[in-house]
């Protein structure tokens, strides 16, 4: 079982969240139908989960190494975020929202298809691995949602009339992201003093995780004084994902990136 | 009553913006004094007394200035805001471009731009950073509530990690031993290149390093690059696997990961220094009507690689096997004369007295063949209290999920 199997459990799942998110929408007022569809759309998250548990067993370690296995990692999360949020406080759109960021990473892998690479770096064989990587994939997923929220709550600022609930949602999410955000920083901290001797060195990645984190305690520190200034929290919400976009993606072309521990590549 | 409030809204973040910037000034003017050459990092037991020093000016003025307005202000959200987005705007700056480049021009030196971490402007936003946070921390930590608790594990955990991990670090020894097998090694070079007399001795008893499988490389016949879109290249080696690279049907029929070749030229296993990775490869390309059997070998520091043409465009290579783990046995002697022998690996590090080993490196050039092991030994007094802010942290975490929205909303 390798990648090469991967366009089938893609499809697969593509095709039950879809069909779940369709009953979902028709249901109404009918409680069963919308339930139907819940349980659809958790069916097609445990499809993509077994495809995950099978690349692990494949590969013989953990799939959390390179950006297309991380990217398999938020078409499980994000679903399941997105029912979790609808189970516990029945928001469609948000389910919508977040199978929609799901299809964009099972696309983007199915139009790169990856080798499977079986080796692991010394360094990266540590018990901490795991939990630092998921962490952040939480994490990140959270707070990517959080973004779409502050987008949709701009667009109510200026063109519509803001709904508080929206604030609400988007704290939920910060909070909750946030905490997985730190857990992942600390637990890097904890690692990286077990695998290169120092908690802390500075390295781009490191950084730019770091400026992540603050972007959003800026946003806490902002909601928790001034609850009634929702258009500069949102705007520092927004600004904040940039970061965490150039913290994920950027930094290997950074200037600052030129000796990064992080930067496995070559 | 409204337009009072914007009022104050605006003259409390004026404020902050112009205390980070008057730091900003300040910092850049220091350094060019100090013609850009940082700030001195206190050791034991100067820091110490700057820290204790520190906290016993925060509390002297929380407790007898507490209703200053100055005092007021810093110990409240504005003045924090404009203290974290100063050290955000420093930070970005050290993520967004090149450190320590002795290449720099003479401006960017002198303005301390260029070595932010050890900078005057660094140690003042951080002093700023400190004094309101700690300043909060007074002011809020009166009663034992859940919410203060949470609080309090947050701020105060992050609050031990900056102070200590700064005024720590001058204590913080990194010292590299180079040690051959057979041989014992006493000193231990930092940064500079000094060499400082250790505490132990470490003996290297053996060096070992364990491969993974080298892998099958597509090659590109012009620029000798290694293309990675194509789909399949650079899987690992394994004898009977099956591949489809580029059109080319490609099977691994053996795999030898030390061989040389025995007087009938047929590869036996070995582990002689010449011994090199071998793998016959069967391949064929109906379109193109070509086959071929061949062995293929990256070769190592003696031995040249053996690489197959496919055509014109690619050839098939193999690349030099990557290290899944190396670790050296060791005999230490700690300053007791107690003798002890473990194994040291990358992730595990060694105590031994106050210090810390583990593994580093080894000849790169030699690799499997490597004689010289590298330890780096550490000693950082201060980490129980980092640990300490960490683990605090960690438990802050826990509550920022429970109340899992804005405190303030409910408050007001
Ligand atoms: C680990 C990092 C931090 C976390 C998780 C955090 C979280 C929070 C939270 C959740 C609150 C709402 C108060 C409550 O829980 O009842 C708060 C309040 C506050 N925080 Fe932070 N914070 C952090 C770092 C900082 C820093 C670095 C500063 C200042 C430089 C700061 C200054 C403040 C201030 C002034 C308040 C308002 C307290 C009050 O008015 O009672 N925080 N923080």
């Amino acid at each position: 079982m390798n990648w090469i199997d991967f366009p089938t459990y893609a499809y697969i799942a593509g095709i039950l969240w879809l069909s779940g998110l369709i009953l979902v929408y028709i249901s109404g007022k009918k409680k069963l139908l919308s339930l139907i569809g819940g349980l659809t759309i958790i069916l097609g998250i445990i499809v993509m989960s077994v495809f995950i548990t099978q690349l692990w067993i494949h590969l013989e370690r953990p799939p959390l190494r390179t950006l297309g296995e991380t990217r398999l990692w938020y078409a499980v999360f994000l679903p399941a975020i997105g029912v979790v949020f609808f189970f516990r406080w029945k928001y469609k759109w948000f389910l919508a929202y977040s199978l929609l960021m799901a299809y964009v990473f099972l696309l983007i892998n199915l139009r790169h298809p990856e080798y499977y690479d079986k080796t692991l770096m010394p360094a990266l064989q540590s018990p901490w691995f795991i939990p630092h990587v998921v962490v952040y994939i939480f994490g990140y997923a959270f707070l990517g949602v959080s973004t779409l929220v502050a987008i949709y709550g701009l667009y109510l600022h200026y063109f519509k009339k803001m709904d508080p609930k929206i604030m609400l949602l988007a704290d939920n999410l910060v909070y909750l992201g946030f905490a997985f955000l730190t857990l992942g920083l600390l637990f890097g901290a904890l690692w990286a003093k077990q695998a290169w001797g120092h908690y802390w060195t500075w390295d781009p990645k490191e950084t730019w995780a770091f400026l992540t984190w603050l972007g959003y305690l800026i946003y806490i520190h902002l909601r928790y004084q001034h609850p009634k200034k929702v258009q500069a929290s949102l705007w520092t919400l927004s600004l904040a994902f940039l970061i965490l976009l150039v913290a994920w993606f950027g930094v290997n072309i950074l200037p600052a990136a030129q000796n990064s521990v992080h930067v496995y590549g070559s | 009553m409204e337009e009072k409030r914007i009022g104050k809204f605006r003259k409390e973040y004026l404020s902050g913006f112009l205390t980070s910037f008057i730091i900003l000034a300040f910092g850049i003017a220091f350094e060019w004094i100090n013609k850009g050459e940082g700030v001195f990092l206190p050791s034991w037991p100067q820091n110490a007394m700057i820290g204790i020093s520190f906290v016993f000016i925060l509390m002297f003025l929380h407790f007898f200035y507490s209703d200053f307005n100055v005092v007021r202000w810093l110990s409240r959200i504005p003045a924090s805001i404009s203290a974290i987005a100063l050290f955000t705007f420093l930070t970005l700056i050290l993520g967004l471009t090149q450190q320590n480049n002795p290449d720099a021009p003479k401006l960017l030196k002198f303005s301390g731009l260029n070595h932010i971490r050890s900078s005057f402007t660094f140690l003042f936003s951080g002093l700023y950073l400190l004094t309101t946070l700690g300043l909060v921390i007074l002011r809020r930590f009166k009663s034992l509530t859940y919410r203060n608790i949470g609080f309090a594990l947050n701020h105060i955990g992050l609050w031990l990690i900056v102070l200590t991990g700064s005024l720590g670090s001058g204590d913080l020894m990194r010292l590299n031993i180079y040690v051959n097998e057979n041989e014992s090694a006493i000193y231990g070079y930092n940064k500079n290149r000094q060499a400082l007399k250790l505490p132990f001795t470490i003996r290297l008893l053996d060096f070992n390093i364990e491969d993974f499988n080298p892998k099958l490389a597509f090659v590109d016949n012009i620029d000798k690059s290694i293309p990675k879109e194509i789909e399949n290249n650079l899987v690992m080696i394994e004898e009977g696997i099956e591949l489809n690279i580029a059109g080319w049907d490609i099977e691994v029929s053996e795999f030898i990961s030390s061989a040389i070749m025995d007087s009938f030229g047929n590869y036996i296993y070995s582990e002689d220094t010449i011994a090199i990775p071998v793998a016959r490869i069967h391949v064929i390309n109906e379109e193109a009507q070509l086959e071929y059997d061949e062995y293929i070998s990256c070769g190592n520091m003696m031995v040249n690689p053996k690489i197959l043409k496919l055509d014109d465009k690619y050839s098939l290579a193999m690349t030099l096997p990557e290290p899944r783990e190396y670790s050296s046995l060791i005999e230490l002697i700690d300053s007791k004369g107690q003798i002890d022998t473990t194994k040291l690996i990358v992730n595990k590090p060694v105590r031994i007295d106050s210090w810390k080993l583990y593994q580093l490196s080894y000849d790169e050039r030699l690799g499997k063949w490597s004689q010289l092991s590298v330890i780096e030994a550490i000693r950082d007094p201060w980490l129980p209290i980092i640990y300490l802010g960490v683990f605090m942290i960690i438990a802050g975490s826990i509550y920022l999920f429970s109340i899992g929205k804005t405190p303030n909303e409910e408050v007001r």
